[in-house]
Protein backbone atom coordinates (compact mmCIF):
# COMPACT_ATOMS: atom_id res chain seq x y z
CA UNK A 1 0.00 0.00 0.00
CA UNK A 2 2.90 2.04 0.57
CA UNK A 3 3.57 1.41 -3.28
CA UNK A 4 1.03 3.60 -3.75
CA UNK A 5 2.86 6.85 -2.98
CA UNK A 6 5.55 6.10 -5.31
CA UNK A 7 3.79 5.64 -8.18
CA UNK A 8 3.50 8.04 -11.17
CA UNK A 9 -0.33 8.39 -10.65
CA UNK A 10 -2.88 11.14 -9.95
CA UNK A 11 -4.23 10.38 -6.23
CA UNK A 12 -7.53 11.99 -4.67
CA UNK A 13 -8.16 12.45 -1.11
CA UNK A 14 -11.34 12.80 0.69
CA UNK A 15 -12.15 13.02 4.09
CA UNK A 16 -8.61 11.66 5.00
CA UNK A 17 -8.88 8.67 2.41
CA UNK A 18 -6.95 8.21 -0.25
CA UNK A 19 -8.83 7.38 -3.85
CA UNK A 20 -6.51 5.65 -6.28
CA UNK A 21 -7.64 6.29 -10.27
CA UNK A 22 -10.42 4.29 -11.88
CA UNK A 23 -10.39 3.52 -15.28
CA UNK A 24 -13.14 4.26 -17.26
CA UNK A 25 -15.51 2.21 -19.12
CA UNK A 26 -19.26 1.90 -19.61
CA UNK A 27 -19.43 -0.24 -16.46
CA UNK A 28 -18.22 1.85 -14.27
CA UNK A 29 -19.61 5.05 -15.48
CA UNK A 30 -23.29 3.35 -15.23
CA UNK A 31 -22.17 2.80 -11.36
CA UNK A 32 -21.46 6.16 -11.09
CA UNK A 33 -24.20 7.66 -12.62
CA UNK A 34 -26.40 5.12 -9.86
CA UNK A 35 -26.48 6.10 -6.13
CA UNK A 36 -22.74 6.17 -4.83
CA UNK A 37 -21.76 2.96 -3.17
CA UNK A 38 -20.82 3.59 0.69
CA UNK A 39 -17.63 0.88 1.82
CA UNK A 40 -16.90 0.19 5.86
CA UNK A 41 -13.45 1.16 6.07
CA UNK A 42 -11.28 1.43 8.96
CA UNK A 43 -9.08 4.61 9.93
CA UNK A 44 -6.96 5.76 13.20
CA UNK A 45 -10.84 5.97 14.85
CA UNK A 46 -12.28 2.78 14.41
CA UNK A 47 -14.69 2.03 11.33
CA UNK A 48 -15.73 4.60 9.14
CA UNK A 49 -18.63 4.46 6.75
CA UNK A 50 -17.13 6.62 3.26
CA UNK A 51 -17.95 6.33 -0.28
CA UNK A 52 -16.26 3.57 -2.87
CA UNK A 53 -16.34 5.69 -5.67
CA UNK A 54 -15.73 9.21 -6.22
CA UNK A 55 -15.17 12.05 -8.90
CA UNK A 56 -13.14 15.22 -9.28
CA UNK A 57 -12.97 17.04 -12.44
CA UNK A 58 -14.30 13.88 -14.38
CA UNK A 59 -12.03 11.63 -13.25
CA UNK A 60 -13.37 8.80 -11.43
CA UNK A 61 -11.35 7.42 -8.09
CA UNK A 62 -11.70 4.46 -6.17
CA UNK A 63 -11.55 4.28 -2.51
CA UNK A 64 -7.42 2.74 -1.69
CA UNK A 65 -6.50 3.53 2.28
CA UNK A 66 -7.14 5.49 5.09
CA UNK A 67 -3.77 8.31 5.68
CA UNK A 68 -3.85 8.41 9.59
CA UNK A 69 -4.29 4.39 9.43
CA UNK A 70 -0.76 4.41 7.72
CA UNK A 71 1.17 6.66 9.30
CA UNK A 72 -0.14 4.88 12.73
CA UNK A 73 0.53 1.10 11.59
CA UNK A 74 3.65 2.34 8.85
CA UNK A 75 6.29 0.73 11.54
CA UNK A 76 4.24 -2.66 11.43
CA UNK A 77 4.02 -3.24 7.55
CA UNK A 78 7.18 -1.79 6.66
CA UNK A 79 9.72 -2.12 9.75
CA UNK A 80 13.13 -2.03 8.49
CA UNK A 81 11.85 1.20 6.39
CA UNK A 82 10.17 2.54 9.55
CA UNK A 83 13.82 1.58 11.34
CA UNK A 84 16.06 3.49 8.78
CA UNK A 85 13.93 6.11 8.62
CA UNK A 86 13.83 6.83 12.48
CA UNK A 87 17.19 5.98 12.90
CA UNK A 88 18.41 8.75 10.35
CA UNK A 89 16.01 11.44 11.61
CA UNK A 90 17.40 10.97 15.39
CA UNK A 91 21.11 11.41 14.15
CA UNK A 92 19.96 14.55 12.44
CA UNK A 93 18.48 16.03 15.99
CA UNK A 94 21.59 14.56 17.84
CA UNK A 95 19.84 11.81 19.66
CA UNK A 96 23.09 10.22 21.43
CA UNK A 97 23.27 6.45 21.42
CA UNK A 98 25.02 6.40 24.54
CA UNK A 99 21.99 6.89 26.37
CA UNK A 100 22.23 2.80 26.01
CA UNK A 101 19.01 1.13 27.78
CA UNK A 102 16.81 4.15 28.83
CA UNK A 103 14.85 2.09 31.08
CA UNK A 104 14.44 -1.05 32.98
CA UNK A 105 11.54 -1.63 30.76
CA UNK A 106 7.85 -1.88 32.51
CA UNK A 107 7.19 -5.67 31.97
CA UNK A 108 10.83 -6.72 33.49
CA UNK A 109 9.66 -4.42 36.59
CA UNK A 110 5.82 -6.26 36.66
CA UNK A 111 8.21 -9.66 36.26
CA UNK A 112 10.76 -8.42 39.18
CA UNK A 113 8.92 -6.55 41.97
CA UNK A 114 4.98 -8.28 41.29
CA UNK A 115 5.54 -12.09 40.02
CA UNK A 116 8.97 -13.12 41.26
CA UNK A 117 8.00 -12.64 45.03
CA UNK A 118 4.66 -14.66 44.41
CA UNK A 119 6.93 -17.51 43.36
CA UNK A 120 9.97 -17.45 45.66
CA UNK A 121 10.46 -17.81 49.19
CA UNK A 122 11.43 -14.65 50.80
CA UNK A 123 11.03 -15.15 54.19
CA UNK A 124 13.85 -16.55 57.09
CA UNK A 125 11.87 -17.59 59.73
CA UNK A 126 8.68 -17.43 60.59
CA UNK A 127 7.54 -14.04 60.59
CA UNK A 128 5.93 -11.83 57.79
CA UNK A 129 7.23 -9.33 56.31
CA UNK A 130 5.90 -7.84 52.42
CA UNK A 131 9.24 -6.94 50.85
CA UNK A 132 9.87 -3.87 49.11
CA UNK A 133 11.71 -3.67 45.96
CA UNK A 134 15.32 -2.99 47.72
CA UNK A 135 14.48 -6.38 49.31
CA UNK A 136 13.41 -7.91 46.51
CA UNK A 137 17.01 -6.88 45.11
CA UNK A 138 18.84 -8.34 48.16
CA UNK A 139 17.48 -11.20 47.79
CA UNK A 140 18.33 -11.61 44.05
CA UNK A 141 21.64 -10.01 44.88
CA UNK A 142 22.53 -12.52 47.08
CA UNK A 143 22.67 -14.73 44.25
CA UNK A 144 24.38 -12.44 41.33
CA UNK A 145 27.60 -10.90 41.48
CA UNK A 146 27.45 -7.76 39.38
CA UNK A 147 30.41 -6.60 37.08
CA UNK A 148 31.96 -3.42 37.56
CA UNK A 149 30.79 -1.89 34.81
CA UNK A 150 27.53 -1.71 35.64
CA UNK A 151 28.37 0.56 38.82
CA UNK A 152 29.44 2.76 36.22
CA UNK A 153 26.52 2.67 34.30
CA UNK A 154 24.37 3.38 37.66
CA UNK A 155 26.44 6.77 37.52
CA UNK A 156 25.55 7.66 34.21
CA UNK A 157 22.01 6.62 34.34
CA UNK A 158 21.11 8.80 36.71
CA UNK A 159 22.72 12.03 35.26
CA UNK A 160 19.03 12.80 33.47
CA UNK A 161 19.81 16.05 32.09
CA UNK A 162 21.52 15.22 28.83
CA UNK A 163 17.74 12.84 28.45
CA UNK A 164 15.72 16.08 29.41
CA UNK A 165 17.79 18.15 27.18
CA UNK A 166 17.17 16.18 24.00
CA UNK A 167 14.06 15.25 24.92
CA UNK A 168 13.24 19.27 24.49
CA UNK A 169 15.17 19.31 21.06
CA UNK A 170 13.01 17.04 19.81
CA UNK A 171 9.75 18.18 20.72
CA UNK A 172 10.85 21.79 19.48
CA UNK A 173 11.54 20.13 16.55
CA UNK A 174 7.63 18.74 15.77
CA UNK A 175 5.62 20.33 13.69
CA UNK A 176 1.55 19.95 13.69
CA UNK A 177 1.00 18.42 10.38
CA UNK A 178 -2.91 18.27 9.37
CA UNK A 179 -4.21 16.04 7.03
CA UNK A 180 -4.38 16.81 2.90
CA UNK A 181 -7.63 19.00 2.12
CA UNK A 182 -10.10 17.19 -0.42
CA UNK A 183 -8.90 17.15 -4.15
CA UNK A 184 -6.81 15.54 -6.48
CA UNK A 185 -2.49 15.39 -5.73
CA UNK A 186 0.09 13.59 -6.93
CA UNK A 187 0.94 10.74 -5.58
CA UNK A 188 4.94 12.47 -5.12
CA UNK A 189 3.11 15.21 -3.01
CA UNK A 190 0.96 12.85 -1.14
CA UNK A 191 4.27 11.41 -0.43
CA UNK A 192 6.18 14.02 0.74
CA UNK A 193 3.05 14.95 2.90
CA UNK A 194 3.43 11.46 4.38
CA UNK A 195 7.07 11.77 5.31
CA UNK A 196 6.42 14.61 7.03
CA UNK A 197 3.82 13.43 9.45
CA UNK A 198 6.01 10.43 9.65
CA UNK A 199 8.73 13.02 11.18
CA UNK A 200 6.77 14.22 13.32
CA UNK A 201 5.43 10.78 15.19
CA UNK A 202 8.84 9.73 15.53
CA UNK A 203 9.84 12.65 16.96
CA UNK A 204 7.12 13.25 19.42
CA UNK A 205 7.19 9.72 20.52
CA UNK A 206 10.64 9.99 21.16
CA UNK A 207 10.63 13.05 23.17
CA UNK A 208 7.90 11.19 25.11
CA UNK A 209 9.95 7.85 25.97
CA UNK A 210 12.72 10.15 27.06
CA UNK A 211 10.45 11.97 29.28
CA UNK A 212 9.13 8.83 30.75
CA UNK A 213 12.73 7.28 31.16
CA UNK A 214 13.49 10.41 32.81
CA UNK A 215 10.86 10.77 35.32
CA UNK A 216 11.56 7.33 35.78
CA UNK A 217 14.98 7.44 36.46
CA UNK A 218 14.33 10.45 39.15
CA UNK A 219 12.15 8.47 41.14
CA UNK A 220 15.53 6.00 41.80
CA UNK A 221 17.32 9.04 43.11
CA UNK A 222 17.44 7.39 46.24
CA UNK A 223 17.75 3.78 45.41
CA UNK A 224 21.35 3.10 46.44
CA UNK A 225 23.70 2.61 43.64
CA UNK A 226 24.24 -1.27 44.17
CA UNK A 227 20.23 -1.61 43.43
CA UNK A 228 20.62 0.06 40.35
CA UNK A 229 23.82 -1.70 39.03
CA UNK A 230 22.18 -4.70 39.56
CA UNK A 231 18.76 -3.74 38.07
CA UNK A 232 20.61 -2.56 35.07
CA UNK A 233 22.68 -5.87 35.22
CA UNK A 234 19.22 -7.91 34.96
CA UNK A 235 18.01 -5.41 31.73
CA UNK A 236 20.85 -6.05 30.36
CA UNK A 237 21.08 -10.05 30.61
CA UNK A 238 17.44 -10.56 29.88
CA UNK A 239 16.68 -13.38 31.58
CA UNK A 240 17.17 -15.04 35.35
CA UNK A 241 16.57 -18.10 37.22
CA UNK A 242 15.70 -18.34 40.96
CA UNK A 243 14.49 -21.32 43.22
CA UNK A 244 12.33 -22.02 39.72
CA UNK A 245 11.31 -19.50 39.05
CA UNK A 246 12.68 -17.46 35.73
CA UNK A 247 12.15 -15.32 32.83
CA UNK A 248 14.03 -14.59 29.69
CA UNK A 249 13.58 -11.78 27.36
CA UNK A 250 12.79 -12.32 23.18
CA UNK A 251 14.90 -11.02 20.81
CA UNK A 252 12.64 -7.86 20.61
CA UNK A 253 12.47 -5.83 23.25
CA UNK A 254 9.88 -5.64 26.07
CA UNK A 255 9.03 -9.12 25.96
CA UNK A 256 9.62 -11.88 27.96
CA UNK A 257 8.81 -15.54 28.59
CA UNK A 258 8.02 -16.19 32.54
CA UNK A 259 8.04 -19.37 34.03
CA UNK A 260 8.12 -21.65 37.09
CA UNK A 261 9.72 -25.43 37.43
CA UNK A 262 7.58 -28.30 38.29
CA UNK A 263 9.86 -30.45 39.52
CA UNK A 264 10.40 -33.67 39.20
CA UNK A 265 6.79 -35.24 39.93
CA UNK A 266 5.08 -38.74 39.52
CA UNK A 267 1.51 -39.41 37.99
CA UNK A 268 -0.55 -43.25 38.51
CA UNK A 269 -2.32 -44.68 35.65
CA UNK A 270 -5.71 -46.75 35.59
CA UNK A 271 -4.04 -49.69 35.98
CA UNK A 272 -2.03 -48.43 39.40
CA UNK A 273 1.35 -48.12 37.91
CA UNK A 274 3.73 -44.96 38.40
CA UNK A 275 5.13 -43.23 35.48
CA UNK A 276 7.98 -40.52 36.65
CA UNK A 277 7.56 -36.88 34.44
CA UNK A 278 10.65 -34.74 34.32
CA UNK A 279 11.09 -31.33 35.61
CA UNK A 280 9.59 -29.08 32.71
CA UNK A 281 8.74 -25.60 32.98
CA UNK A 282 5.27 -23.76 32.53
CA UNK A 283 5.74 -20.50 30.93
CA UNK A 284 3.30 -17.99 29.94
CA UNK A 285 4.28 -14.94 27.34
CA UNK A 286 3.87 -11.36 28.34
CA UNK A 287 2.12 -10.59 24.94
CA UNK A 288 -0.50 -12.33 22.71
CA UNK A 289 -3.29 -14.53 24.54
CA UNK A 290 -1.95 -15.60 28.00
CA UNK A 291 -2.06 -19.64 27.72
CA UNK A 292 0.53 -22.21 29.58
CA UNK A 293 3.10 -23.19 27.59
CA UNK A 294 5.61 -26.01 28.24
CA UNK A 295 8.43 -25.13 26.98
CA UNK A 296 10.98 -28.36 27.00
CA UNK A 297 10.40 -31.15 24.33
CA UNK A 298 7.55 -32.79 26.52
CA UNK A 299 4.84 -35.34 26.48
CA UNK A 300 2.33 -35.68 29.05
CA UNK A 301 -1.80 -36.48 28.73
CA UNK A 302 -2.37 -32.64 28.42
CA UNK A 303 -0.07 -31.72 25.37
CA UNK A 304 -0.76 -32.78 21.95
CA UNK A 305 2.23 -34.35 20.99
CA UNK A 306 5.87 -34.82 22.03
CA UNK A 307 7.72 -31.51 20.88
CA UNK A 308 8.81 -27.78 22.88
CA UNK A 309 6.52 -24.97 23.65
CA UNK A 310 3.27 -26.95 23.33
CA UNK A 311 -0.04 -25.21 24.92
CA UNK A 312 -1.40 -27.01 28.13
CA UNK A 313 -4.63 -28.29 27.48
CA UNK A 314 -6.63 -26.54 29.87
CA UNK A 315 -10.59 -26.88 30.92
CA UNK A 316 -12.94 -24.63 32.58
CA UNK A 317 -10.76 -21.81 32.51
CA UNK A 318 -11.11 -17.64 31.99
CA UNK A 319 -7.98 -17.26 29.96
CA UNK A 320 -6.50 -13.73 30.33
CA UNK A 321 -6.54 -11.35 27.35
CA UNK A 322 -4.02 -9.25 28.87
CA UNK A 323 -0.54 -9.47 30.89
CA UNK A 324 -0.58 -8.06 34.38
CA UNK A 325 1.31 -9.63 37.11
CA UNK A 326 -1.95 -11.26 38.20
CA UNK A 327 -2.83 -12.95 35.15
CA UNK A 328 0.71 -14.23 35.11
CA UNK A 329 0.55 -15.54 38.16
CA UNK A 330 -2.80 -17.39 37.28
CA UNK A 331 -2.14 -18.46 34.43
CA UNK A 332 1.52 -20.30 35.07
CA UNK A 333 -0.16 -21.81 38.68
CA UNK A 334 -3.15 -23.18 36.78
CA UNK A 335 -0.51 -24.79 34.26
CA UNK A 336 1.52 -26.00 36.98
CA UNK A 337 -1.44 -27.56 39.05
CA UNK A 338 -2.72 -29.16 35.96
CA UNK A 339 0.55 -31.06 35.16
CA UNK A 340 0.54 -32.34 38.66
CA UNK A 341 -2.52 -32.41 40.01
CA UNK A 342 -5.23 -32.82 37.01
CA UNK A 343 -4.72 -36.33 35.49
CA UNK A 344 -7.68 -38.37 36.84
CA UNK A 345 -6.64 -41.94 36.73
CA UNK A 346 -10.44 -43.10 36.29
CA UNK A 347 -11.33 -41.23 33.68
CA UNK A 348 -8.30 -41.25 31.60
CA UNK A 349 -8.98 -37.04 30.42
CA UNK A 350 -6.32 -35.80 28.38
CA UNK A 351 -5.74 -36.32 25.16
CA UNK A 352 -3.87 -39.22 25.99
CA UNK A 353 -4.11 -41.88 28.65
CA UNK A 354 -1.21 -43.04 30.65
CA UNK A 355 -2.09 -46.31 30.24
CA UNK A 356 -2.29 -48.44 27.07
CA UNK A 357 -6.52 -48.65 26.19
CA UNK A 358 -5.78 -50.39 22.54
CA UNK A 359 -2.71 -52.68 21.11
CA UNK A 360 -3.13 -49.84 18.66
CA UNK A 361 -0.18 -47.69 17.90
CA UNK A 362 -0.30 -44.44 20.17
CA UNK A 363 0.74 -40.92 18.47
CA UNK A 364 1.98 -40.66 22.10
CA UNK A 365 3.81 -43.52 24.19
CA UNK A 366 4.40 -43.17 27.87
CA UNK A 367 5.66 -46.89 28.58
CA UNK A 368 9.18 -45.37 28.64
CA UNK A 369 8.36 -43.40 32.07
CA UNK A 370 6.82 -46.20 33.57
CA UNK A 371 8.73 -46.61 37.18
CA UNK A 372 7.74 -49.30 39.72
CA UNK A 373 6.53 -48.73 42.93
CA UNK A 374 9.42 -49.18 45.06
CA UNK A 375 11.18 -46.75 42.72
CA UNK A 376 13.88 -44.97 44.92
CA UNK A 377 12.60 -41.71 44.16
CA UNK A 378 9.28 -42.85 45.25
CA UNK A 379 10.30 -44.48 48.44
CA UNK A 380 12.56 -41.75 49.42
CA UNK A 381 9.85 -39.15 49.27
CA UNK A 382 11.93 -37.12 47.22
CA UNK A 383 9.04 -37.44 44.50
CA UNK A 384 5.58 -37.60 44.91
CA UNK A 385 2.76 -39.07 43.10
CA UNK A 386 0.69 -36.19 42.88
CA UNK A 387 -3.04 -37.38 41.52
CA UNK A 388 -3.89 -40.33 43.91
CA UNK B 1 13.90 -47.48 56.93
CA UNK B 2 10.74 -49.17 59.67
CA UNK B 3 13.22 -48.52 62.01
CA UNK B 4 14.22 -45.21 61.43
CA UNK B 5 10.62 -44.27 60.85
CA UNK B 6 9.85 -45.22 64.29
CA UNK B 7 12.45 -43.21 66.18
CA UNK B 8 11.39 -40.23 63.75
CA UNK B 9 8.20 -40.25 65.07
CA UNK B 10 9.39 -41.44 68.82
CA UNK B 11 11.46 -38.19 68.55
CA UNK B 12 8.38 -36.09 67.36
CA UNK B 13 6.49 -38.04 70.18
CA UNK B 14 8.88 -37.02 72.94
CA UNK B 15 9.56 -33.70 71.60
CA UNK B 16 5.87 -32.35 70.70
CA UNK B 17 4.54 -31.51 74.08
CA UNK B 18 7.01 -28.92 74.30
CA UNK B 19 7.32 -27.94 71.11
CA UNK B 20 4.85 -25.49 68.92
CA UNK B 21 3.53 -26.53 65.68
CA UNK B 22 3.41 -24.70 62.60
CA UNK B 23 1.27 -24.46 59.90
CA UNK B 24 1.43 -22.91 56.61
CA UNK B 25 -1.49 -23.11 54.43
CA UNK B 26 -0.17 -21.74 50.89
CA UNK B 27 -2.56 -20.84 47.70
CA UNK B 28 -1.82 -22.60 44.83
CA UNK B 29 1.86 -22.31 43.95
CA UNK B 30 2.74 -19.67 46.17
CA UNK B 31 6.10 -20.15 48.20
CA UNK B 32 4.59 -18.29 51.16
CA UNK B 33 1.31 -18.54 52.66
CA UNK B 34 -0.73 -17.94 55.88
CA UNK B 35 0.92 -18.85 58.96
CA UNK B 36 -0.43 -19.61 62.14
CA UNK B 37 1.25 -21.26 65.47
CA UNK B 38 -0.39 -24.24 67.73
CA UNK B 39 1.16 -23.93 71.04
CA UNK B 40 1.68 -27.49 72.86
CA UNK B 41 -1.66 -28.54 73.82
CA UNK B 42 -3.78 -26.75 71.27
CA UNK B 43 -3.09 -29.42 68.33
CA UNK B 44 -2.76 -32.76 70.50
CA UNK B 45 -5.62 -34.73 68.88
CA UNK B 46 -6.71 -32.82 66.01
CA UNK B 47 -6.63 -33.77 62.38
CA UNK B 48 -4.54 -31.70 60.23
CA UNK B 49 -7.78 -30.75 58.50
CA UNK B 50 -9.07 -29.57 61.85
CA UNK B 51 -6.35 -27.06 62.06
CA UNK B 52 -6.64 -26.14 58.70
CA UNK B 53 -10.40 -25.32 59.28
CA UNK B 54 -9.33 -23.33 62.84
CA UNK B 55 -7.09 -20.96 60.90
CA UNK B 56 -8.55 -20.07 57.89
CA UNK B 57 -11.88 -19.35 59.83
CA UNK B 58 -10.05 -16.86 62.06
CA UNK B 59 -10.09 -13.31 61.87
CA UNK B 60 -7.85 -10.09 62.68
CA UNK B 61 -5.97 -10.70 59.86
CA UNK B 62 -3.46 -7.96 58.57
CA UNK B 63 -4.42 -6.75 54.91
CA UNK B 64 -1.36 -9.07 53.21
CA UNK B 65 -2.96 -12.47 55.11
CA UNK B 66 -6.88 -11.28 54.42
CA UNK B 67 -5.42 -11.51 50.62
CA UNK B 68 -3.53 -14.78 51.12
CA UNK B 69 -6.91 -16.36 52.97
CA UNK B 70 -8.74 -14.88 50.23
CA UNK B 71 -6.22 -16.78 47.39
CA UNK B 72 -6.40 -20.04 49.56
CA UNK B 73 -10.80 -19.62 49.22
CA UNK B 74 -10.33 -19.21 45.49
CA UNK B 75 -7.99 -22.37 44.90
CA UNK B 76 -10.70 -24.04 47.29
CA UNK B 77 -13.34 -23.67 45.00
CA UNK B 78 -13.74 -27.13 43.88
CA UNK B 79 -10.36 -27.46 45.00
CA UNK B 80 -8.97 -29.17 48.14
CA UNK B 81 -5.66 -29.17 50.96
CA UNK B 82 -2.55 -31.12 50.55
CA UNK B 83 0.56 -31.93 52.47
CA UNK B 84 3.28 -33.82 51.05
CA UNK B 85 0.94 -34.03 47.96
CA UNK B 86 -1.47 -36.58 50.00
CA UNK B 87 -4.56 -35.26 51.57
CA UNK B 88 -4.93 -34.05 55.31
CA UNK B 89 -7.30 -36.24 57.34
CA UNK B 90 -4.85 -37.59 59.63
CA UNK B 91 -2.94 -36.44 62.76
CA UNK B 92 -0.84 -33.33 62.05
CA UNK B 93 2.13 -34.96 63.41
CA UNK B 94 2.18 -37.28 60.59
CA UNK B 95 2.98 -34.49 58.11
CA UNK B 96 4.94 -32.55 60.77
CA UNK B 97 8.90 -32.02 59.74
CA UNK B 98 11.30 -30.40 62.92
CA UNK B 99 12.70 -27.21 61.90
CA UNK B 100 14.90 -24.54 64.24
CA UNK B 101 14.22 -20.77 63.58
CA UNK B 102 17.75 -18.38 63.04
CA UNK B 103 17.82 -18.18 66.93
CA UNK B 104 17.63 -22.13 67.48
CA UNK B 105 13.97 -22.06 68.28
CA UNK B 106 13.04 -25.21 67.64
CA UNK B 107 9.10 -26.09 66.20
CA UNK B 108 7.20 -28.72 64.35
CA UNK B 109 6.27 -27.41 60.87
CA UNK B 110 3.80 -28.09 58.14
CA UNK B 111 3.30 -27.24 54.80
CA UNK B 112 -0.02 -27.03 53.46
CA UNK B 113 -1.31 -26.16 49.67
CA UNK B 114 -4.51 -25.10 48.77
CA UNK B 115 -4.73 -26.59 45.28
CA UNK B 116 -7.40 -25.96 42.60
CA UNK B 117 -6.51 -29.15 39.67
CA UNK B 118 -7.00 -27.91 36.81
CA UNK B 119 -8.97 -31.17 35.11
CA UNK B 120 -7.50 -30.24 31.38
CA UNK B 121 -7.57 -32.39 28.47
CA UNK B 122 -10.35 -33.55 26.63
Amino acid sequence: MWRILEANLELAVESGFIYAPLLFDPDIAREMREESGVVEMRDADGPRRVRSVIEFEGKPFTVALSLESLLENFDKLHPESFEQLKTTLLEKYGHSASFGSLSVDAKLRVILFEVLPYFVRKRKGLKRETPGEEEILDLIGDRLEVPEKFFERADRYLDIGPLKETAARLRRACFRVGLPRDGTYEARELRGWFLRALETRVLAEEAARLEVAAREREGLKKASKSYIALLLYIADLGFLELDGFGFSRFRFHGEYMVYKRTGEYALMAYDGRLYLFADCRVAVPTFGPLRPVVLEKYKHPFLFAHDRCQQICMRDWDQPARFSAPAAISTIEEGVNSLLYGYNYRRRNGYHSLDRITQHFRSVDFDDLRIPDDHPKIASGEVRVTNR
Amino acid sequence: MKETELDRDAEKEEKHEVLPLVVEIMPGQAAEGLIDIYEPGRYEGKSLRDLCGETLGKTGWSIEERQIVEDVERQLERGKLLSGGVGIDGSALEYAVLEETEEGEKYLYVPVRAIRPQEGGL
